[in-house]
């Protein structure tokens, strides 16, 4: 359902102040009631910009997952601005957070200020050209503050669509209990020739973890252009209760054989709190690439196998979990990877 | 400072009475903790049970050879030695032998043929690792009837036994209408791009197998010889499913319209190819590796290596814009409007010409 910002903000009735979804260069303070949230600092225009999603409703027993369309404020006189640190706040009980940059629409779509809540944000289908900007998956109570390496900045042009994914768990394996809301703050870089920070987004999509094959892994690569040696600096995974473990390794692009230790610089074995992983310096050779590996171990629905059968299109009463939002019935297995320089060809994109 | 000095004082006093043994079994199901948490760091990790639970995969059976009133009787670990042995049942498992009954539930928790036939499901019974297709899903308490991708008569009727004879795998590929299954894929053979459901363009290729366990493991990808070395230009591991359904000895890929059981190469767009995708021959290289069995630690891997051409499936515009070399996926600075009618030229096939002195 896509809805307009105004339209759906009176009906909730939940909101203290503010748009959902606007850019607010400089947002009203609010008090949500958790420190951590408020203490997301506002951010003058020549510092930078926040999008702030204020306070919305969790019910008990809900997924809430919604998307957020908002564009890039002009605070360059008409140039593009280079942003070297992200700040990110939110109350608990966040499933993720994530930022991309809107390029073809294949089925999710939105005009800014609109958010679509559930819907085709739950099953969205184009990442080949919507590349990350930021993310975030802590279930605490803390902010993600993130600093980028020295001289290395991203760019976004004024009046650049970006799209905010929420996802809010108050169910069995996480709870909201005071609902959700979200702060970004992007803080603009002083240099005025930074080296530009590139971001990679990998989604596993046909994917199955099956009751009678209860162990299963996936991998994939993403490669790079040759020439240039590529600096991994950050890099978090993202998938449901079933994964045991997310690996990512250097790779020279030229061998099937899986990497080894040595050339790990990423993993995470706490999928309701993956890593995010920064001050990273992993260097792939120019013509390599990164590769991932996910290990799940299937376990028995806390809801029985049911609503898992009846949501496996290959009707295999197996009860299988297959790709999807829900992290109560359904598998991910996502890899954010962020790293410089930015190749010129455009997003990496990979499965 | 109080909780401190309590604590000497207890330690202090076990020692010098001589104490009670540690306790190595903790919830005594009959595997000492050690063997249970064997990298002792706390947590069930995958391969582990649990040494405060006796019964870790809830099935009735406790993890080792020990009864614990009220929770479970012994049990499936019998030798307690953290390994499934020959007549041992999986202490991580409900159902160890997949015949549909939770091991506490069954008279021969170890044998799939037992309880019979007829109880269990009837087109597909995972057995081990060997999925059968049972033919007339009569009473048949040797399985007598059911297909083992070759193995039936070298395991004396039951579907109990690695396959003996020679492996023999060909490639077949999806057909990219979605609705046709798939097709056999010889060397140089055109393999459909299409829409995968995370987007970009992506290649569907799976196995035909005789003489292989029925559960595989896929590691392969699509190669760029026209760079030095040669790139990889998609690659992607899976586990994948084939069952024999025609009676022929083959296993072919489970639901052979989705995409689950075939290696899924996302192709498009791609920076690492030197030329455009569509229309050009690539390496292709795919390892099988045939899942162990439980209670083995041998796998066999078989190689092949080919060579095939990716085409977009009825020449879909949007994916031979996205399969050129050219392609900028960058969108925002490089609309697709202005990329896409003069893109996926092919005008100089093969390896492009080496850049000049």
């Amino acid at each position: 359902m896509i809805a307009r910002v105004l339209a759906v903000a009176a009906p909730l009735g939940f909101l203290t102040t503010g748009m959902l979804g606007c850019l607010q260069p400089q947002p009203d303070p609010i008090d949500t009631g958790d420190r951590n949230i408020a203490s997301i600092e506002d951010i003058a225009l020549d510092d930078g910009f926040q999008i702030h999603l204020p306070a919305f409703e969790v019910p008990g027993g809900v997924e809430v997952q919604d998307c957020y369309f908002v564009t890039v404020p002009d605070i360059n006189n008409g140039q593009d601005v280079f942003i070297d640190r992200f700040k990110l706040g939110q109350r608990p009980g966040s499933h993720h957070l994530n930022v991309f940059r809107v390029n073809t629409i294949v089925n999710l779509s939105g005009a800014p200020g609109d958010i679509v809540h559930g819907g085709e944000c739950r099953i969205s289908t184009n990442w080949s050209d919507w590349p990350l900007v930021v993310n975030d998956q802590a279930d605490d109570q803390s902010f993600f503050d993130w600093q980028l390496p020295d001289g290395v900045a991203q760019r976004f042009h004024p009046g650049e669509l970006l799209m905010v994914q929420t996802h809010y768990v108050n169910a069995d394996i996480q709870v909201s209990p005071d609902g959700g809301e979200a702060k970004i703050n992007f803080y603009k870089s002083k240099l005025e020739n930074p080296i530009e920070m590139g971001t990679l987004f990998a989604t596993q999509q046909s994917i199955r973890v099956c009751q009678s094959t209860p162990q299963v892994s996936y991998d994939g690569t993403c490669n790079f252009p040759a020439g240039t040696d590529i600096h991994i600096a950050a890099a978090n995974g993202h998938a449901h209760s079933r994964l045991t473990s997310l690996q990512m390794y250097t790779w020279d692009g030229t061998s099937l054989d899986h990497p080894g230790t040595d050339d790990e610089f990423y993993e995470s074995k706490h999928w309701d709190e993956p890593p995010m992983m920064t001050g990273l310096d992993a260097v792939t050779p120019g013509g390599g690439g990164v590769w991932w590996t996910c290990n799940y171990e299937w376990k028995e629905p806390a809801a029985g196998c049911d609503i898992v059968n009846e949501r496996d299109h290959e009707q295999a009463d197996d009860c299988c979990y297959t790709f999807g939002n829900s992290a109560e019935v359904a598998e991910h297995c996502n890899v954010f990877v962020y790293y410089w320089p930015k190749v010129e060809s455009g997003s990496i994109f990979c499965n | 400072m109080s909780r401190l000095a309590l604590v000497v004082v207890v330690v202090a006093a076990a020692a010098f009475s001589g104490g009670c043994p540690p306790d190595k079994d903790a919830d005594d199901d009959g595997i000492e903790d050690e063997v249970e948490d064997k990298d002792g760091d706390g947590k069930v990790d995958i391969g582990e049970t649990d040494p405060n639970d006796p019964d870790t995969d809830d099935d009735g059976l406790c993890d080792g050879n020990a009864s614990v009133e009220g929770v479970c009787v012994a049990g499936e670990d019998k030798n307690g030695n953290g390994e499934i042995d020959d007549g041992e049942t999986d202490p991580r498992i409900k159902d160890s032998d997949g015949d549909g009954f939770v091991d506490g539930d069954d008279a021969a928790p170890a044998d799939p043929c037992i309880p019979l036939e007829e109880q269990r499901s009837c087109r597909q019974c995972v057995v081990g690792d060997f999925v059968i297709s049972d033919t007339d899903c009569a009473v048949d308490s040797d399985c007598g009837d059911d297909v083992c991708l070759g193995a039936s008569a070298s395991a004396g009727g039951k579907c109990a036994q690695r396959p003996t004879g020679e492996a023999d795998i060909q490639l077949v590929t999806r057909n990219g209408d979605g609705t046709s299954g798939f097709r056999d894929l010889a060397d140089g053979g055109d393999v459909d791009l299409i829409l995968p459901p995370q987007g970009g363009k992506a290649l569907m290729i799976g196995v035909r197998a005789k003489n292989v366990t029925c559960n595989l493991l896929f590691s392969g990808g699509m190669k760029d010889s026209c760079q030095d070395p040669a790139r990889f230009v998609a690659t992607e591991g899976r586990a994948v499913v084939v069952a024999d359904d025609d009676g022929d000895g083959f296993g072919t890929p489970v639901n052979p319209d989705e995409l689950t059981n075939y290696l899924n190469l996302d192709s498009c767009p791609s920076v690492a190819s030197s030329r455009d995708i569509d229309s050009e021959t690539f390496d292709f290289e795919l390892r099988v590796t045939e899942q162990p069995r439980t209670g083995e630690s041998e796998t066999r891997t078989h190689v092949i290596d080919t060579t095939i051409v990716p085409k977009c499936f009825e020449d879909d515009p949007d994916c031979l814009c996205e399969c050129d070399a050219d392609y900028n996926s960058d969108v925002e600075t490089h609309p697709k409007s202005e990329q896409c009618p003069t893109i996926n030229d092919n005008d100089v096939p093969g390896c492009p010409a080496a850049p000049g002195p």
